[in-house]
């Protein structure tokens, strides 16, 4: 876009690439920092000797934490709510954030009904009432307690129609003059040229149902049905220890709570960060709107 | 027994998943094999417990019919189970079924991690689906008897209960079934699997290799102490040139089953503790309960920590760390000497075993800052958790009778403990009294494989030993061998002048101090406690540091009455007043 | 008018699947804030449990010391908000210039990662790397002649440490959601600015901010949701009884009293006043913009 190139741009653009990898550096340290661990000894992590490179290096904790056959299946169940979860939020977003995005004067309620969602974000019952309302409704125990109750996600909604409210009037114009009506507007035009938009909150979609745990420690009846990352959390786990016992202690002194927890953050982050870079490609500017300007 | 506080608990705990895999070749075989033997047990179980003053009911009889009993189950995260087990089928499960005719079903089944659990059962309670029999905390039991929803278990105790499981149940004057009585009558089964005993009491671990080195001898005295703190911290214990050691570990907590500081108070005969007000002891002069961690002599005790602090003998950072933290300094070999309880020896210390094979640490009895011996104190003399029936449960007495069967089963006369207790399959060995519904404990089973494991060692005669017992005692030559260290803990805990031998002298010195409130918490002690506590860490952290003057703590004491500890007191007393009837 | 309607039926329509979901999800469990006006016990249930009026909020704001907590909650909070604000901003600005494709994503890829870590990782993280004699930070400061500084037991930094390593935890999300909004500013103005010489700084600050602006606002006004939330997880694993003069704030005071286990009716009061605060300032930045600019935030 921009042909020259004066020294101070020079200079800004060298002092910039500085920045920016500094900046990725300090946010790449801690899980370089938490890898390096997996990958040590035990006793050097316990000891806090780990830095950035591992100490003693091996892949006990790897080895044992994908041995798990309860891994491997909690994994599925994750996949399942991906799979569930990520269509249905991106769905009704979508839909609700289209009307949302008119204006007063074409959808009288649009105000009412904004407010009534963003309400949800300040307000909560907590803990037991929600776990009533999840019981009466029949999901407890089922992979739709997972999905359904955490099927809106606001912050989404309001994101998504703050975006298609800047579209540009013409093209939505155009649409209806050919006869087009909502669905097919909301489909045929207002879909194809959101997709940065899209693909972020498909990212934030993807993210919030793959960290999410509580539910599933809560709304599960047996570990069975534990997701990913419920079943992670109860890697912290306060076993009854009310007698030695020979084998325990023999377990003890293979692995370390240190590296497997560290094997286990880093495997949990994986997959998203595989999962990353195909959203990215929406994020590159000017591409979108240039096509639409035509 | 291990008992330790939940957040250490779950430190150490996270290592212990099992590694086993089961082969999943099921064996109808030995499944057959498990029943019959399962059905010959009555008429030894009867045996066993016949001695009794005549109990009027049969403790182990047979429901015929058999009944239903439901309850909710917590599962550690890799639990352990014989090839075609599971929670739900379990040795104990099937044995229940054909012994006591008794189905139990689980409702729903969790992982046992701590964040979890209390919120898993509130909502249980809140949604009103309550099972027939849960295991709850003290806090829940309270709200479950004051909204009348558990079962009198007075009679059913009193006809059913075998003397063994009475004998246990007697323990320290009987304060334990106290605890679970409410107005009288006998409203849950305590859980002594969960404290209650005297295995708590702090005592001060050593590095000795360091002593050696340093040409030091184990502290007698506060004086000692301080002498050692100070060689640990100036003299280069570790050899490496630099001055990168501390004398005593301390955690932010301050309180701790792992560098805490209640041993250290002992010394100066002050007894403060953490959790909610909940320490008191009783005033000699008045007759009456007193708050510990008001009394002058804690003033003491903060005036001795701070001179550590000014002189380096503490790390400066304490304030920051947590019982992990610490335990990474210890591990790294950067400070050696701490007061602490006897599991320590398991962790963190084996963790420095195996990256240091010429550390070595031995537990010493609490030392006196004065003439006066130092008492050990324990805060918690009841267990933490209980046993309760749903109000309109037909059977209550059933669980009398399974708690009946699991101590014929582990402890009683013709236990069968390789069955019930760790199960040996394919060379390994499987845990198995976990799966058990109701279980119990006696406090002296430590103790006793500390007896047994030393003497057999002294001896070379193995015949006492159970199979439990014979682990160790394998573990412990093999440490002391060197030709494997992994067991190399068991020597400071249960070998000679082990963690236990102290424990055990404790006892027969009577050095060892109860709590004396264990009611459960008064209504300002639920409003104002944690806020009192609150300031009272406060203080003492400051006072320790040095951020303000020993003299604050008299400030503290003046807030403190003031702020509902007074109040506090009062209702404490009142409680008292009708236990000492 | 029924003409009107017809028109607006399918928006009617596209919006009731996700608010059937609020309803029931949403709305559904705000009924147990009744419980805010009991004293509530599990075991009884709403209906009876003894109704106590405002003693939870009276016994709330006669905690000593309760002032000082709110005023450090606000402190911290602000600071998040307005941090929070700029950092993801000046990176997202900062990224659009650059033009190796390559680099751009793996910037946004790596400042993303802390979002992953929980704080009880990131909190043992940072106080290593703040340690006054093995700490990183310290270890510069005194290669640079300076006096260690121990910044998690200093009331005059902590909260400086808990603003700073939560932007470090978080901008990486916000930046996505500007480099998204920077895609949809329309190319012909730049290519317009260029023809009229503007150079990169004066395009930055004439097309590229305001055309960030909505989403900016947006954010702003979100942000100000958690006004009285000053980060928990944050506070809790990295304070200490040495800093709650500055660093102490109304979820870890609530937890430390004991409230969020046992005391389920003062915790609700607790949520139920920060909501309102909330509201009270997300309303009036909504009004305002509305008053003022006449625009509709959302």
């Amino acid at each position: 876009m921009v042909r020259y190139k004066s020294s101070s741009r020079r200079l800004f653009e060298i002092g910039n690439y500085a920045v920016l990898a500094l900046i990725s550096v300090l946010c790449f340290f801690p899980i370089v920092h938490i890898l390096a661990i997996s990958f040590s000894s035990s006793s050097a992590a316990t000891a806090g000797k780990v830095g950035l490179w591992p100490v003693g290096f091996n892949m006990k904790s790897y080895s044992f934490v994908i041995s798990q056959p309860a891994f491997l299946k909690s994994l599925g169940v994750t996949l399942q709510r991906l799979l569930l979860g990520v269509p249905i939020n991106m769905l009704l977003g979508v839909l609700a954030a289209y009307s949302l995005s008119k204006e007063t004067k074409d959808f009288r309620f649009r105000t009412v009904y904004v407010w009534l969602f963003v309400l949800t974000m300040l307000f909560g019952g907590g803990l037991i009432p929600t776990y009533m309302i999840v019981m009466k409704t029949g999901l407890l125990d089922s992979i739709w307690g997972l999905v359904i109750p955490s099927a809106v996600n606001v912050f989404n909604v309001v994101l998504i129609l703050n975006f298609f409210r800047g579209l540009p009037k013409e093209l939505l114009e155009a649409s209806f003059m050919d006869g087009a009506n909502h669905w097919k507007t909301l489909m045929r035009i207002v879909i194809p040229v959101s997709l940065p938009v899209l693909a972020t909150v498909t990212l934030f979609t993807v993210v919030f149902h793959w960290n999410e745990w509580f539910s599933g420690l809560i709304y599960m009846n047996s570990p069975q049905k534990y997701p990913l990352q419920s079943y992670m959390q109860t890697v912290i786990v306060n076993k009854d220890f009310t007698r030695l016992s020979v084998a325990n202690l023999t377990l003890l002194a293979e692995v370390s709570d240190r590296t497997v927890k560290a094997a286990q953050i880093f495997l949990g982050t994986l997959p998203i960060l595989l999962v990353y870079p195909f959203i990215q490609r929406y994020f590159m500017g000017g591409i979108v709107m240039g096509s639409v300007k035509e | 027994m291990l008992t330790r506080t939940k957040k250490t608990g779950s430190v150490l705990l996270t290592a212990l998943v099992g590694m086993m895999v089961i082969t999943s070749a099921c064996s109808d075989n030995k499944n057959n094999n498990q029943g019959n033997a399962a059905e010959q047990t009555p008429a030894a179980g009867n045996n066993a417990t016949g001695t009794n003053d005549a109990p009027p009911a049969d403790p182990m009889a047979k429901y015929d019919p058999p009944i239903e009993l439901t309850t909710v189950a917590f599962e550690g995260e890799k639990p352990e189970y014989p090839a075609g087990d599971s929670i739900d089928n379990n040795i104990w499960t099937r044995a229940y079924a054909s012994d006591l005719g008794i189905n139990v079903k689980n409702l729903w089944v969790a992982a046992n991690t701590p964040e979890v659990r209390d919120q898993k059962m509130s909502v249980t309670i809140a949604s009103g689906n309550l099972p027939d029999v849960m295991h709850v905390t003290a806090r829940e039991m309270q709200m479950l008897i004051e909204s009348g929803q558990v079962e009198d278990l007075t009679d059913v105790y009193d006809q059913y209960a075998s003397e063994g499981v009475k004998n246990i149940m007697s323990y320290n004057g009987g304060i334990i079934l106290d605890a679970a009585s409410y107005k009288g009558k006998l409203m849950a089964l305590p859980d002594t699997t969960q404290g209650g005993g005297t295995d708590g009491a702090p005592m001060i671990w050593v590095r000795t290799d360091w002593l050696d080195k340093l040409k030091l001898s184990p502290p007698k005295t506060m004086d000692d102490v301080m002498k050692i703190a100070t060689a640990f911290t100036n003299d280069d214990p570790d050899g490496n040139g630099k001055k990168d050691t501390f004398g005593m570990a301390l955690d932010k907590n301050i309180y701790d089953g792992f560098a805490g500081v209640q041993g250290f108070f002992s010394a100066y005969h002050a007894y403060p503790f953490n959790v909610n007000v909940s320490m008191w002891q009783k005033d000699e002069a008045t007759g009456k309960l007193a708050y510990s961690g008001i009394q002058p002599q804690v003033k003491n005790g903060l005036i001795a920590l701070n001179q550590m602090f000014k002189q380096g003998l503490i790390d400066p950072e304490f304030p920051v760390k947590d019982g992990n933290k610490v335990a990474e300094t210890v591990t790294s070999g950067k400070v050696g000497l701490m007061f602490g309880q006897f599991w320590n020896a398991s962790w963190p210390l084996n963790d420095l075993k195996k990256a240091d094979n010429k550390s070595e640490w031995m537990p010493y009895p609490l030392v006196s800052a004065d003439d006066q011996p130092a008492k050990s104190y324990v805060e918690t003399p009841v267990p933490s958790m209980y046993y309760v029936v749903k109000k309109g449960y037909d059977h209550k007495e059933a669980v009398v009778k399974m708690l009946n069967y699991y101590y014929d089963k582990i402890y009683g006369e013709h236990a069968e403990s390789d069955k019930f207790h760790t199960v040996t399959e394919n060379g390994k060995k499987i845990q198995v009294f976990g799966s058990a519904t109701i279980q119990t404990f006696t406090m002296d089973t430590n103790v006793k494989a500390h007896e047994l494991v030393t003497e057999a060692l002294k001896t070379g005669d193995t015949s006492k030993l159970n199979d439990e017992f014979l682990g160790y005692y394998t573990q412990m030559k093999e440490a002391t061998a060197g030709t494997n260290l992994t067991g190399w803990y068991l020597n400071p805990i249960f070998g000679e002048n082990g963690a236990y031998e102290v424990l055990k002298n404790y006892n027969a010195n009577n050095l060892i101090l109860s709590n004396e409130f264990y009611g459960s918490p008064t209504p300002t002690m639920i409003e104002k406690g944690a806020f009192l506590k609150q300031q009272e860490i406060e203080a003492f952290t400051k006072i320790i540091m040095g951020a303000a003057p020993a003299d604050d703590f008299d400030k503290f004491v003046e807030n403190w009455k003031q702020l509902g500890g007074d109040k506090i007191t009062e209702e404490v007393n009142e409680w008292y007043a009708t236990k000492s009837k | 008018m029924l003409k009107l309607m017809k028109k607006e039926l399918p928006l009617h329509l596209m919006v009731w699947p996700a608010l059937v979901i609020v309803l029931i999800y949403s709305y559904g469990p705000m009924l147990g804030i009744v419980i805010a006006f009991q004293k509530y016990v599990p075991a009884m249930g709403f209906f009876k449990s003894k109704w106590v009026g405002w003693d939870n909020f009276e016994y709330l704001l006669h905690l000593p010391n309760i002032w000082q907590v709110v005023g450090n909650t606000i402190y911290i909070s602000a600071m998040k908000i307005i941090a929070g604000l700029i950092v993801p901003i000046v990176v997202a600005l900062l990224l659009n210039e650059v033009r190796i494709h390559a680099f751009k994503r793996s910037v946004q890829t790596l400042v993303y990662l802390p979002h992953f870590l929980s704080w009880v990782i990131l909190g043992g993280i940072v106080v290593d790397l703040l340690s006054p004699s093995t700490g990183l930070v310290n270890q510069l400061i005194s290669w640079f002649g300076g006096k260690p500084i121990f910044f998690v037991s200093n009331n005059h930094w902590f909260p400086f440490i808990l603003v700073s390593t939560d932007i470090w935890k978080e901008f990486g999300f916000s930046t996505i959601v500007y480099l998204a909004a920077l895609t949809s500013i329309n190319p012909a103005l730049y290519e317009a600015a260029v023809m009229d010489g503007a150079n990169r700084m004066r395009q930055t600050w004439h097309i590229t901010l305001p055309g960030l602006l909505p989403v900016i606002i947006l954010m702003a006004t979100l942000s100000l949701g958690n006004v009285l939330n000053a980060g928990f997880d944050q506070v809790f694993n990295l304070y200490s009884p040495v800093v709650y003069q500055s660093g102490d704030i109304l979820d870890t005071l609530v937890y430390r009293l004991g409230l969020i286990d046992y005391q389920y009716s003062v915790a609700t009061a607790v949520g139920l006043l920060k909501s309102i605060v909330s509201l009270i300032f997300m309303a009036g930045s909504y009004v305002l913009a509305y008053r003022f600019a006449n625009y509709r935030i959302f």
